[in-house]
């Protein structure tokens, strides 16, 4: 059962004991982050599994990035709720050693409903006892891997900044109306990014076929033969619709057209021909005399092994 | 033999190594039987001995103690290190590598120590170059043994530069949710890899490399070399010793021809009467050679597609 989410208009209006920090309004996922959020959810945990989010926060605390995460362990029993916070420091003071630049950005939950136990590790997280996001307000992150019959869906990830709600401080203490984990919850907006380096890899490993990785030399290769013939494919596509276009089937793109008929024309004018043959032959030369001097060093590298074993074996 | 990685764990190291690059980082790994599952960055800077040096040794068995805590089935599975042109070789990560299985091994645990190595200079180019090595057979074998590193053991156990590590394929994991994932995800193909001269900066930082490893392979020759000069001067003292030693038995023989083969002195006694140079280790010029051999085949496997965009790009312009 999930309980009603309030919706409140500005996430940051401070409520009385709320953070001064302004909460942030983006929120970006390194790619090398998120898979590790989503495998977190094959984590065996009786209801979910969560952990904390590590980053990086702009200066200003409006934008922030996740880049590594941790689960942190804890039980849930009846109404009551243990966060095994000393596991929490270890990790945190670990993270932090690899990466001083990495902050606590706030936490995750492989649970997509916000119910009374999310306030709880809500105020964890916040206010926790020697680490905390504070001054600034935590996020929360849900990762969402099943829908509501319970069938697997592509993972979905809403990030939320919450306010505190109700009331707080000495007045409230005074009162004994005072209670921890109230919080409004507005979902803000998330979104993955990723390095030229991680999205080599993504576009790699995104292909079933291409799982089982080339061993030995063979690596640049194979990727040089695949990348030519997906560059192959992308002509044929091109083909085909020109081709379409040309019988009249379909109706041609002019700005397809004209984008086409320049990638036509790539042949360089601002060089001469001449000049650009030498600037080739220099080019291969310089390639092959690479290739040569690496081919003379081994040579010379297995002739050296070999007579010494030959010496060696006369004595 | 094959190793099974996350795909997360792919592409953390991808992440690391490139926000260290063009600095070298290394890390321990953690994983269930012959597979990756999780991936830490060493703390602090990443020169060769990262894997020695006792803070990194401690940092290791505390992010165990932590993933166990964490309910995470997962045990030490050896290290990743991210290197360019195949500069990842050493005498202290080999060390390393050894100590590690012998605790191993103590522990009843037989799986080989796993190398994952990542060039992040090749990523930039559009390639995913990441290998995974273990210690081969020869090389434990002779390490292991009491002769260590002389020309006759590792010639017994054929051990050469080429085979000191052991290449296993790699497989890469990627679990339902996480297939599901990615396939979400729009991710533009730039074709990197078909620019031309995309090898140049990673090849200059190699063939740097290379020169002074070719300078650091010399020196070591230098010293096995007056090994043997010294070798040699001793040698004809051996024979001398021999033929005086053959004279000597004649004579007994001579005065009394009833001598059995006991009170004759043996021809094979030289080694009391002479000491020879006993042979350098020759696991610095293994390793050296090893490294030399990388970059090599590192530069002539980049300059072959080189030469084959150059020469195809030349032909499409029909120049």
């Amino acid at each position: 059962m999930s309980t009603p989410v309030l919706h409140i208009v500005r996430p940051n209006q401070a409520a009385p004991a709320g953070s001064s920090a302004a909460a942030p309004l983006k929120v970006s996922i390194q790619a090398s982050a998120l898979l590790q959020l989503v495998e977190s959810s094959y984590h065996e945990e009786t209801t979910r599994t969560t952990g904390a989010l590590l980053g990086i926060r702009s200066d200003d605390g409006s934008e922030i990035e996740v880049v590594d995460s941790y689960i942190v362990p804890h039980q849930q029993v009846g109404e009551n709720l243990t966060i095994e916070g000393g596991h929490h420091i270890s990790q945190y003071v670990l993270s932090k050693r690899t990466n001083p630049d990495l902050a606590l950005l706030g936490w995750f939950s492989t649970s997509h409903e916000l119910d009374a136990y999310t306030g709880l590790f809500h105020d964890f997280y916040s206010r926790g006892s020697s680490i905390s996001v504070h001054p600034h307000p935590a996020i929360h992150l849900t990762i969402q891997t099943r829908d509501s019959e319970n069938n697997i869906i592509a993972p979905k990830l809403i990030s939320y900044v919450a306010s505190p709600v109700g009331a707080s401080g000495a007045l409230a203490a005074h009162l004994n109306i005072e209670k921890v984990g109230s919080y409004a919850f507005t979902p803000v907006p998330n979104k993955v990014v990723y390095s030229t380096a991680e999205k080599t890899a993504l576009s790699w490993i995104k292909e079933p076929t291409k799982l089982a990785l080339p061993t030995g030399n063979a690596v640049e290769l194979v990727t040089l033969s695949q990348e030519l013939g997906s560059l192959s494919g992308l002509v044929d596509r091109v083909l085909a619709y020109t081709d379409k276009v040309i019988s009249g089937e379909i109706q041609g793109d002019e700005k397809l057209g004209r984008e086409l008929l320049s990638q036509l024309s790539a042949k360089p004018t601002s060089v001469s021909a001449d000049a650009l043959e030498k600037l080739f032959n220099h080019h291969t030369q310089d390639s092959l005399l690479v290739e040569y001097l690496a081919s003379s060093i081994r040579t010379q590298l297995e002739l050296s092994a070999k007579l010494t074993s030959i010496v060696q074996s006369e004595i | 033999m094959s190793v099974e990685i996350n795909s997360s764990v792919v592409l953390k190291l991808v992440r690391v190594s490139e926000d260290a690059f063009p600095h070298s980082i290394s890390g321990p790994v953690y994983g269930f039987e012959n597979s990756v599952s999780h991936v830490y960055a060493f703390p602090g800077n990443h020169s060769e001995d990262a894997t020695v040096r006792p803070n990194n040794v401690k940092f290791q068995s505390e992010v165990l103690d932590l993933l166990k805590q964490a309910h995470i089935g997962a045990t030490a599975k050896g290290w990743f290190i991210s290197a360019v042109g195949g500069k990842f070789l050493s005498q202290s990560l080999l060390e390393s590598m050894l100590s590690q299985r012998a605790a191993k091994q103590e522990s009843g645990d037989d799986s080989p120590v796993l190398l994952l190595v990542h060039d992040p200079s090749k990523q930039q180019q559009g390639i995913l170059s990441l290998g995974a090595f273990t210690l081969s057979e020869n090389f434990l074998n002779v390490a292991t043994s009491k002769e260590k590193y002389t020309t006759k053991n590792l010639n017994a156990n054929d051990l050469s530069y080429k085979n000191i590590l052991q290449e296993i394929p790699i497989k890469v994991h990627n679990p339902h949710l996480i297939n599901l994932t990615i396939q979400e995800l729009t991710i533009e193909d730039d074709h990197n890899i078909l620019n031309l001269s995309n090898s140049a900066t990673a090849a200059y930082t190699t063939i740097d490399q290379l020169f002074e490893t070719v300078d650091n392979f010399n020196y070591n020759q230098g010293n096995f070399h007056y090994y043997q000069r010294s070798l040699s001067r001793e040698l004809p003292k051996i024979s001398q010793w021999k033929q005086k030693a053959k004279l000597e038995n004649l004579n007994k023989l001579k005065a009394n021809p009833e001598l059995t083969e006991k009170d004759l002195v043996s021809l094979d006694d030289w080694s009391k009467h002479i000491k020879l140079p006993t042979e350098p280790s020759r696991f610095e010029n293994l390793v050296l050679s090893g490294l030399l051999n990388n970059y090599c085949n590192d530069l002539e496997s980049s300059g072959v597609s080189e030469l084959l965009k150059t020469f195809s790009t030349q032909k499409g312009l029909d120049i």
